[in-house]
């Protein structure tokens, strides 16, 4: 591999970041005087740090040599773990995590993980009390979902007209999905339109927030929280606080958007109203949405739960209104809560944690397995039913017309395994670090699916703050891995990456 | 410009490779393998559908309705006829089609190539013979490419034995007069490297030099160096009756050449006697001792081995050779085998059949300001011919006044004004309109495409 030309590429990629922290840098300017402390200073140390590091990475490492299929991993890797990294030093220099006698390492291990959490688009928060912080540091929370969201190396491969081959080398590391849709013959092209889609439906969604009279600062935030599937919020009881249900309407309506390949939406402003329907993924997305939320809104309704054995809900608007955006906000990933779902009976619960596993749809901002992954996994199942009771029949998989190559679907099964087992071990490593069983697997899944809050104590009204140290860097790392799903991580630990 | 490529194969991926390099071109390739869609996946810039490009449904897929070229080169005819013809339908500007039949070739039937669409017809076996008989009709030319209708040429030829071009440092040639209207390009070593010469550089024996100029001073460069340039062919023998041998035959028997042909598989050997009028077939091994020599091989012309099979057709010249025929020539299609074969001293030259569609398809699809493109197979280096606009940083400037900003590894090689052929010299100023050859190893070709490009970027 060429390690030259994967640390001049980091460079571009944090001088791309440092210019991304322009935005609260400035926001920190205006809210300067509300105040008597400002982070204003905490932003202009992060900002030069990263930039001058990457100034100095891209200037003693100048390469032209043609990225190729290792260096794409390693870009993609390492660019997101270093992201993170530089991501969080608003967060250091500001202090917002130095509660009395916290040493450094476990001050760092705060920061990181919020950062990651960020990037990744979790949404899960070490922050005991959201809304004391200052304006732009909220902000950069939000911004750094919404960079992750669409994926901030497609996005430099969008602006900045570096790569040509490479670049889908890059693409096909970040996206998500098994089959990655290529819309244009260049790749950055293909990059620049999935992004303007996802500018587009986020000013709308801004605008139509700020319609509903939330202040335009909440507007921004919740925004790039739901299109990049994130999660973060300016409130502490997250969506729940304004209790609107023209809110909840239209994050719901966007969190859903959010969950789908972008593809399709550009196919779709492109005048191919069709596209949602020929999808195969899209009708299986909608078909487990309104399941799921039809069993938890029977459940919600008639099952007895809790120490006082009631019903959840007793009027149907309301278990409707809740229970559709705790799913919507579980399938997609996203983590925004407007009901304490702890509190519902188990079903539902299960019903939401078997939700976490699969994620929103290939080539969407949404995390998890992904709905394709899990409809190809059902099929394959069928088929191998099948070819038992007809042992000569020729029974591809499809998807739609399209026969699934047969690499695609080891691919794809390999996938679940490895998944799964990391989900076993990591689950293992919470509970030696003290979990109860509930709260370890939850926290596992929740963290690996880019979900946010899961059930016990980092449950939708809890935090992460209370996982110990080393707990906080494994998360982070299965943050990762589940936003790059899995296998682009994973090639950094093959020796022959690294093998010239 | 949008451009579709059917077919990922040699020439596809090639043709592919260059359209790409240009930012502004965007290029869907499609093929029916989908292990050819996926190399090319890993290499290029581009868009590849796996399936047949005949299919109306993929080709309106690949964005057929804004495609202003489509190149079809399958090795299946048939389906880059009918791609040509839908694209037609669709309103496509530039189509080409690989079409290797001499069914469809023939002009003298009822369908011509307008009636399916086709603006241009390779066939990469008749292109190959007429480079075949080029080179065979210009002795110790190692490589030839010919530009505006053949008024400028570039050859290629290895400097044998004592001649007078080796007395003198190479700016005395020119200013005694003793070679005028052309420039060496490039000279390779005996040990292979390859130089961009200067004035002070002496031409040696055992050189390969690389010359443009036109037509009249490149035959007068070649009868300097010792080449007698009235050799008429009398006899040469083919090995391999497959298409560019029966079309070699043909055009070497309208050119009172006698020829032999020999063909080891009977039913083909067959087909060939009753195809060709004058020819000799015979049927049998070339490569069993005694053959070539009962064949009469000694003393013969030409000899040119294009069974299809590289490793067979090497060693029949090599035997050629040693049994003293005076040229041999092989066909080569691995494009793997091409940097070797320069070290084999006993052929006197090569033709690659897909370089050779490669380069006669890019003459057509106009990128830019270039007109056209050849890559030299002898040495790494390419000929592009370009046209300066009216406000290109080239023109209204006496060359000599941008020597130090242009790349060390290109030069001009000829312009050409109307219909003369200029050599440039220190203080020739280019005019807008002119075409200007230019002679360039790969890395410098965007450097000289910048002293071409007219004001405005084209994005």
């Amino acid at each position: 591999m060429n390690l030259k030309l994967v640390l001049y590429t980091l460079g571009n990629l944090l001088i791309f970041l440092a210019t991304a922290m322009l935005v609260p840098l400035l926001i920190a300017l205006y809210y300067r005087s509300a105040n008597g402390e400002s982070d204003l200073g905490a932003f202009i140390f992060a900002f030069v740090t990263t930039l001058v590091v990457g100034v100095l990475l891209r200037l003693t490492t100048k390469s032209e040599q043609e990225l190729g299929n290792k260096e794409g991993f390693a870009i993609v890797a390492l660019g997101w773990a270093i992201c993170a990294l530089f991501g969080c030093l608003p967060y250091l220099f500001y202090r917002v995590f130095a509660a009395g006698g916290r040493n450094w390492l476990v001050e760092f291990s705060f920061c990181y993980f919020e950062s990651m959490s960020g990037f990744s688009t979790t949404g899960a928060t070490v922050l005991t009390e959201i809304e004391s912080l200052a304006h732009a540091t909220l902000f950069w929370r939000s911004l750094t979902h919404w960079l992750g969201g669409m994926g901030i190396v497609v996005l430099a491969l969008a602006i900045l007209p570096m790569l040509g081959v490479g670049g889908m080398q890059l693409f096909r590391a970040e996206v998500p999905g098994p089959q990655k849709d290529r819309l244009t013959p260049r790749i950055a092209q293909t990059a620049k339109l999935l992004w303007g889609v996802y500018v587009l439906l986020s000013v709308v969604e801004i605008t139509l927030l700020w319609l509903g009279n939330m202040p335009l600062f909440d507007a921004f935030c919740h925004t790039f929280g739901t299109m990049a599937t994130g999660g973060f919020s300016t409130q502490n009881l997250s969506i729940a606080q304004y209790n609107s249900v023209y809110f909840d309407v239209v994050i719901i309506v966007f969190m859903f958007l959010a969950g789908v390949n972008f593809s399709l939406h550009y196919r779709v402003l492109r005048g191919n109203f069709k596209s949602y329907i020929q999808d195969t993924e899209f009708r299986f997305y909608c078909f487990m949405l309104l399941l799921c939320t039809g069993l938890v809104v029977w459940n919600t309704m008639s099952a007895r739960a809790g120490e006082v054995e009631e019903v959840v809900y007793k009027s149907f608007g309301t278990s409707l209104r809740h229970s559709t955006f705790q799913v919507v906000s579980i399938i997609t990933t996203t983590g925004y809560g407007t009901a304490d779902f702890e509190k519902w009976p188990d079903l539902s619960k299960f019903i939401l944690v078997v939700l976490m596993f699969f994620g929103g749809c290939a080539g969407s901002t949404g995390g998890g397995m992904k709905q394709v992954r899990l409809l190809l996994l059902i099929k394959q199942g069928y088929t191998e039913t099948k070819r038992l009771i007809l042992p000569h029949a020729v029974l591809p998989v499809k998807l739609g017309t399209q026969v699934v190559p047969p690499e695609v679907m080891k691919n794809i099964l390999s996938f679940f395994f490895i998944f799964i087992g990391i989900l076993a071990v990591v689950t293992c490593m919470m509970a030696a670090l003290g979990l109860d069983l509930i709260s370890a697997a939850a926290s596992t899944i929740a963290i690996m699916g880019n979900i946010g809050p899961g059930l016990g104590s980092v449950g939708p009204v809890d935090n992460y703050a209370h996982i110990p140290t080393l707990g906080k860097f494994i998360l982070s790392f299965c943050m990762l891995l589940g936003r790059l799903e899995l296998y682009t991580v994973l090639v950094l630990f093959a020796p022959e990456l690294w093998r010239k | 410009m949008k451009a579709i490529i059917i077919g990922a194969g040699e020439v596809g991926f090639n043709i592919a490779k260059r359209l790409t390099a240009e930012k502004h071109n965007d290029v869907v390739l499609i093929d029916e393998s989908n292990n050819a869609c996926q190399r090319v996946q890993e290499q290029l810039d581009l868009l590849t559908l796996e399936g047949s490009g005949a299919s109306p449904p993929l080709l309106k897929k690949a964005g057929i309705e804004d495609a202003e070229l489509l190149i079809a080169v399958t090795n299946c005819d048939e389906i880059n006829i009918l791609a040509c013809l839908i694209a037609s339908r669709y309103g496509v500007a530039t189509k080409i089609a690989r079409v290797s039949s001499p069914d469809y070739c023939a002009s003298e039937h009822s369908l011509a190539p307008e009636d399916f669409g086709i603006d241009l017809l390779v066939n990469p076996e008749q292109l190959c013979a007429q480079e075949f008989f080029q080179l065979l009709n210009t002795p110790e030319a190692r490589e030839i490419v010919e530009f505006e209708d053949g008024k400028v040429r570039l050859v290629a030829f290895r400097v044998k034995g004592p001649n007078p071009l080796q007395s003198k440092p190479m700016a005395q040639l020119g200013d005694e007069g003793q070679v005028s209207g052309l420039r060496f390009t490039a000279i390779k070593r005996k040990n292979g490297n390859t130089i961009v010469p200067k004035g002070t550089d002496y031409i040696l024996a055992g050189d390969e030099v690389f010359a443009i100029g036109s037509r009249e001073a490149i035959g007068h460069l070649l009868e300097l160096s010792g080449v007698s340039l009235n050799q008429k062919l009398n006899r040469v023998i083919i090995a391999g009756s497959g298409q560019i041998g029966i079309y070699l035959a043909q055009t070497l028997e309208a050119y009172g050449t006698h020829v032999k042909i020999i063909e080891p598989d009977l039913k083909l050997a067959e087909v060939a006697s009753t195809i060709l009028k004058r020819t000799t077939v015979l049927h049998g091994d070339y490569l069993q001792p005694g053959f070539l020599e009962q064949a009469g091989i000694a003393g013969v012309d030409g000899f040119v081995s294009v069974t299809g099979d590289d490793e067979n057709d090497i060693l029949a010249c090599v035997t050629a050779k040693q049994y003293g025929a005076v040229r041999v020539l092989a066909l080569v299609q691995n494009p793997r085998y091409l940097p070797i074969l320069a070290e084999i001293p006993a052929l006197d030259a090569i033709v690659s059949r897909h370089l050779t569609a490669v380069g006669n398809i890019l003459r057509l699809v106009r990128r830019g300001d270039i007109v056209s493109v050849a890559s030299l197979r002898e040495i790494d280096a390419e000929v592009i011919e370009l046209v300066a606009g009216v406000n290109s940083r080239i023109v209204h400037k006496e060359i000599i006044s941008f020597r130090n900003k242009f790349p060390e590894d290109a030069l001009i090689g000829a312009i050409v004004r109307r219909d003369r052929v200029i050599v440039p010299t220190g203080n020739c100023v280019i005019q807008p309109g002119d075409k200007v050859i230019v002679f360039s190893m790969p890395e410098a070709i965007s450097s000289v495409e910048k002293f071409f490009q007219t004001g405005k970027r084209t994005l």
